[in-house]
């Protein structure tokens, strides 16, 4: 199982889109810096299709809240802060960083 | 500590080849660690096909990628993958790039990285 | 579990460097074991000791810099990125006769396999770009 780790903005760039394409079942995605505006506007379906293909969503809290995005835009999107960034890293065999 | 010596690497190529030094230093990333001996996988994904176009005829001072990667055989990079949707949609034929890469659809796509113990995109 | 972090991108202009120092300092106050973070392409220009910060600002460069001085954590800048950058050591400046020398305390210069062994020795390498 995979971490994906989303560090642009979806309507900044094609990573997200291909994010999906290569991400499996059982796989989480963590959006950092930019990547928390994926919790925006239509890039927020992108996410719940993420989701309903059984990828685990999280976002950097403390990326939103410098944003003012809102993290609960997206239902089942789990906040954290660094540690539990950490814990993500220790939870899946590996991680992909997307930027 | 672990004892393994070895651990698969993919190396993920997201960029087209002049704009940016990004495809350059991923073709190097990924011949460091042939030349080390790590069993490597070079994937051109996305805008990073450009990279394997053919044709390219960049001006003096500028390193010619699409000859490099001639030679990623000999550095021991043998599995070169290129991401046919892409490709595609660029208007690139697999049969007119600079080197032979394998087309690589999404169900491998899903596999390549969920198989390397690593994977490094640039 | 032991780490490794690879920075692609500056401390200046960009987001990630800040996210890597964040994710680096956490790990080790956590008890976790950070191997190696090697700095390539742009992300040698966290390693220079000639920046100034505004005092409102974090320092990336002195951080990380503290991060080895106090803890002890491998800092390796990619020599091929960082010579064609400007960022270089003692021993550089003198055998290209360059009128100084700029890499900060804590850091080296070293090549990619660097990077391999940091790659082979960890259980898990986070990649910080962007």
């Amino acid at each position: 199982m995979t971490l994906h780790i989303l560090f642009e903005s979806p309507f900044a760039g094609r990573a997200l889109e291909e994010c999906r394409r290569v991400a499996s079942a059982g796989d989480a995605l963590l959006l950092a810096g930019d990547g928390v505006y994926a919790l925006a506007g239509t890039a927020a379906d992108a996410l719940q299709a993420l989701r309903a293909d059984g990828v685990a969503l999280f976002a950097l809290a403390e990326d939103c809240a410098a944003r003012g995005v809102e993290s609960a835009a997206v239902p089942g999107l789990g906040t954290i802060d660094y540690g539990g960034f950490i814990e993500l890293t220790l939870a899946h065999e590996r991680s992909v960083s997307w930027f | 500590m672990s004892a393994q010596r070895t651990r698969s690497v993919l190396v993920v190529c997201r960029n087209a080849p002049y704009g940016r030094s990004r495809a350059r230093d991923a073709i190097d990333l990924a011949m460091a660690f042939a030349a080390f001996e790590q069993p490597v996988t070079l994937l051109f994904l996305g805008e990073g096909v450009f990279t394997l176009a053919g044709g390219q005829q960049p001006p003096a001072g500028i390193r010619h990628l699409g000859k490099l990667l001639g030679t990623l055989a000999d550095y021991g990079v043998g599995q070169v993958f290129a991401d046919v949707t892409a490709l595609a949609e660029r208007g690139l034929a697999v049969r007119a790039l600079a080197l032979a890469a394998e087309p690589a659809n999404d169900d491998t796509l899903r596999e390549l990285f969920a198989t390397h113990d690593r994977v490094i995109t640039v | 579990m032991i780490f490794a972090l690879l920075v692609h991108d500056a401390p200046v202009g960009r987001h990630s460097s800040q996210a890597a120092y964040r994710f680096a300092s956490e790990l080790l106050a956590g008890g976790h074991t950070l191997f190696r973070v090697f700095f390539f392409g742009d992300g040698v220009h966290n390693s220079t000791r000639l920046n100034l910060t505004p005092g409102n600002e974090t320092d990336l460069p002195q951080r990380w810099s503290r991060l080895a001085a106090e803890l002890g954590v491998d800092l390796v800048s990619c020599v091929g990125s960082a010579l064609r950058r400007g960022i270089v050591d003692e021993a550089q400046a003198r055998q290209h006769a360059l009128e100084a020398a700029n890499l900060r305390d804590g850091f080296e210069l070293s090549g990619l396999g660097q990077l391999v062994e940091a790659s082979i020795r960890c259980d898990r390498l986070v990649v910080f770009g962007g």
